[in-house]
């Protein structure tokens, strides 16, 4: 059929418009109709202008600049890639996720993509000190660098703005956000980096960025030793006290839902007034667990022993960084802490000004991977992926210490997160 | 008390409801009185105490059956006074200093005893409080004067249509009076709309994301001067995550007015709207009602006058400090219903005896304004 108009695709506020649609074609899934036009979310723009590409059917696309290259196929003038996984990206129109790479060969994989493609680049990391690690990285470029919290808000106008959508360590970033996100955007290229390929992350993510398209070979990290810790006797009397409140309601619950998980049992308790107690009680182990003054002596001995070593101390709470800060006159890097002095402390760290820095959760990707001799880990935490993360910090032949209080859930969370390295992650699910 | 104009709810903070493709605020209102009462009552026993006990307390606690989601909304109030009101002891310049210093290789002790002498306190104050500048770890004070339930409530209100308004995607905003208030508090922020008048004398503000310059929180500080106009009409077309619709405000919403504008720019004004307020008792005055468009720009006459039955009368006081703004004030002539006041000596000889200029020296003469519009019907 002779095409009279050509197909026009606008997107507005993180939707996508497709007006004049071919009656012969099918709509691609996710679309609806609404009268003459199909709505739909603007992640879907790859998929409409391949379906139109495939038919041969003009359109026209207002969502930026009209590129006159397409984005599969790289300019003449470019040279040979020493990347190995850009001709894998390449053949997936730049759609995919990079499993396992180091920092380098991520900031070289930028590189070579803005290059490449040259089209409006944004990457979004999981917090703020990793965007202004990023910055540093990238300052010469034109790519620009925004936290998940910023892009999560400002989805609607980021989502047109840029064709090239890059994910730092994406399974760190937060699930609603980050599908919400990708919902709202555009960009036709899209790269996720993941330091592991687990399969559930993958399948969550393959609609809104693509499949994995490169899984690197495993680096050697650091040497890993976890010190168990025994609990001074009222710490432990009120650890054991908290901990049975938490376990007479899990029982109940698991006993009523044996399929269900403990994010099942705690989304239904935080509603429950009746259950909310074991959900404060199961804090409130989680806190005796994660400090008490075992742990308080044991990170004084193992400072003291590497006090000119290039040290992290990733504590459970930033009270806890306090208290290190105060004691041993170590900088902490807070989420309180005005953003100015917590970027100077990053920076004089990065350079080597600073030896030695404590905080609970934005040194996991604010200082650069490898930058540390040592690092203790002190307890809490939030995942294999952020233990990782922050055993990444260290270089190779450093040493990772992790403190566990001895008959608590801190033995096998250890081990469990410990057991997973990244390597051993199935990219896709076992049989 | 501090100015709450702009403070907003976050996203998962704000109680509304989506009906009809309309976000309806649950706003606060006098059933609330009983259990702010006792949230205040609750965070003045933790009066000297680290602030951050004080909203664990108050975060860890179920939420009130009588307050429901409101409770979230005023607790983020009152949190963000309380932290203003903490005072907080400049410590950032001498943790840099610190950790300089042991960074150096200088021993923990030799460090402290230094940065601690050079401050005239003891070690172990400057060690207990090195973190006591942070939001979280100051002591909490309480405001003077003290929060009462009213006020809190009506800046929760405030605060969640702040919130509601930083994910607007276009607005219109009918204004009526105070427009040069609400203009140029918008220009100074870098917010500028399209401008119409209405054929009702108001001034109509439109603004689209990306179309026009500023921000959606740009027109969120823009709401807590509306309650100083006579009548306004905010509509908002947002785009939260579980909810698209337009959310409208308008006059007599219960949210917190800013600090008081300066009524008046000069005592002359003053003095003039005192004195026409007696002449013309059956009159009512409103002060910058909407803006003209001229050929050099806006202006925006000082008063309307509203007789109780006919058109309003404008009327423009101009004291001509820079003898430059003449020109500009004599193509306000141009309106026909409006009067114009100018200095006797600035008067060119061709506009003497022109019925709509009036001349004045060190005050306006209201009794010659009275007459002049009174004449014509």
């Amino acid at each position: 059929m002779p095409p009279t108009n050509p197909t026009t695709l606008a997107v507005r506020l993180g939707r996508l418009t497709v007006r004049d649609w071919p009656d012969h074609l099918r709509p691609p899934f996710g679309l609806e109709r609404h009268g003459e036009q199909l709505i739909g979310p603007a992640r879907l723009r790859w998929r409409v202008r391949d379906a139109l590409e495939r038919a041969r059917w003009p359109f026209c696309d207002t969502t930026n600049a009209p590129t006159e290259r397409p984005l599969a196929t790289p300019p003449p003038h470019q040279r040979p890639t020493a990347l190995p996984w850009l001709t894998n990206l390449r053949l997936h129109g730049y759609r995919g996720i990079l499993v396992g790479l180091a920092e380098a060969a991520r900031v070289a994989t930028i590189d070579q993509l803005l290059g490449t493609l040259q089209t409006p680049a944004l990457l979004i990391t999981a917090d703020r000190a990793a965007q202004a690690l990023w910055q540093t990285r990238l300052a010469d470029t034109t790519l620009d660098v925004v936290d998940l919290d910023t892009a999560e808000r400002l989805a609607a106008q980021l989502g047109s703005r840029y064709d090239l959508l890059l994910l730092d360590h994406v399974e760190l970033l937060r699930p609603t956000a980050l599908h919400h996100l990708l919902d709202a955007n555009a960009a036709l290229a899209r790269i996720a980096f993941a330091a592991r390929a687990d399969h559930r992350n993958m399948l969550a993510l393959a609609a809104g960025i693509g499949p994995v398209v490169h899984v690197a070979e495993h680096t050697p990290t650091a040497e890993h030793h976890e010190l168990r810790v025994p609990m001074p006797v009222e710490h432990a009397e009120r650890h054991a006290a908290a901990w049975h409140t938490f376990l007479c309601a899990f029982d109940t619950f698991a006993a009523h839902h044996p399929k269900a998980g403990f994010a099942t049992f705690l989304a239904q308790a935080r509603r429950d007034p009746r259950q909310r107690p074991a959900v404060h009680a199961w804090h409130e182990a989680m806190a005796c667990a994660a400090w008490h003054d075992g742990k308080r002596d044991l990170v004084d001995s193992l400072l003291q022993r590497h006090a000119g070593a290039r040290l992290l101390v990733f504590t459970p709470t930033s009270e806890v960084a306090y208290e290190l800060a105060s004691r041993h006159l170590l900088a902490a890097v807070t989420a309180d802490l005005p953003r100015r002095e917590r970027h100077a402390h990053l920076a004089a760290f990065a350079a080597g000004e600073l030896r030695a820095l404590t905080g609970p959760r934005l040194l996991d990707l604010g200082v650069p991977e490898g930058s540390a001799d040592v690092a203790i880990l002190v307890g809490g935490g939030f995942g294999i992926a952020q233990h990782h993360a922050r055993c990444a910090r260290v270089a190779a032949g450093g040493l990772v210490y992790e403190l566990v209080s001895d008959n608590t859930v801190e033995v096998s969370r250890a081990r469990r997160w410990r057991d997973r390295a990244p390597a051993q992650s199935p990219a896709v699910p076992p049989r | 008390m501090p100015d709450v104009g702009v403070i907003a709810l976050p996203r998962s903070r704000l109680p509304y409801l989506h009906a009809d493709g309309e976000i309806v605020p649950v706003w606060l209102s006098d059933r609330d009185r009983p259990w702010l009462r006792d949230l205040l009552d609750e965070a003045e026993c933790f009066v000297g105490r680290p602030f951050v006990a004080w909203l664990r307390q108050a975060r860890r606690g179920e939420l009130d059956p009588r307050a429901g989601r409101r409770q979230r909304a005023a607790l983020h109030v009152l949190t963000h006074w309380l932290r203003q009101a903490a005072q907080a002891p400049p410590r950032r310049a001498v943790r840099a200093e610190l950790f300089a210093l042991v960074a150096t290789g200088m021993p923990r002790d030799l460090a402290l005893a230094t940065v601690a002498k050079r401050l005239a306190i003891a070690p172990e104050t400057l060690l207990a409080t090195l973190y006591d500048d942070l939001p979280n770890r100051r002591l909490l004070v309480w405001p003077t004067p003290r929060p009462e339930p009213g006020r809190l409530l009506l800046a929760a209100n405030s605060a969640m249509v702040a919130g509601l308004l930083r994910h607007a995607q276009r607005a219109e905003l009918l204004v009526h009076g105070a427009s040069r208030l609400v203009l140029k508090t918008a220009w100074l922020r870098g917010f500028v709309p399209d401008l119409a008048l209405t054929p009702a004398g108001a001034m109509r503000l439109r603004w689209t994301a990306g179309h026009q310059a500023g921000t959606a929180r740009d027109l969120a500080a823009l709401t807590a001067l509306l309650p100083w106009t006579r009548r306004f009409r905010l509509l908002a077309d947002c785009v939260l995550p579980d909810a698209r619709g337009r959310f409208v405000l308008t006059t007599g919403d219960p949210i917190l007015p800013a600090d008081e504008p300066r009524p008046f720019d000069s005592q002359l004004e003053a003095r003039f709207a005192r004195d026409l307020g007696r002449e013309l008792p059956d009159w009512r005055i409103l002060r910058e009602p909407t803006p003209i468009a001229l050929e050099h720009g806006l202006a925006f006459p000082d008063f309307e006058l509203q007789p109780p039955t006919g058109a309003p009368w404008l009327c423009e006081l101009a004291g001509l400090r820079d003898a430059r703004a003449l020109p500009a004030k004599l193509a306000l002539l141009r309106c026909e219903r409006l009067v114009l006041c100018l200095p006797e000596r600035a008067i060119p000889a061709e506009l003497r005896g022109h019925p709509r200029v009036v001349g004045f020296r060190r005050s306006v003469d209201a009794r010659r304004v009275r007459e002049v519009v009174t004449a014509t019907p």
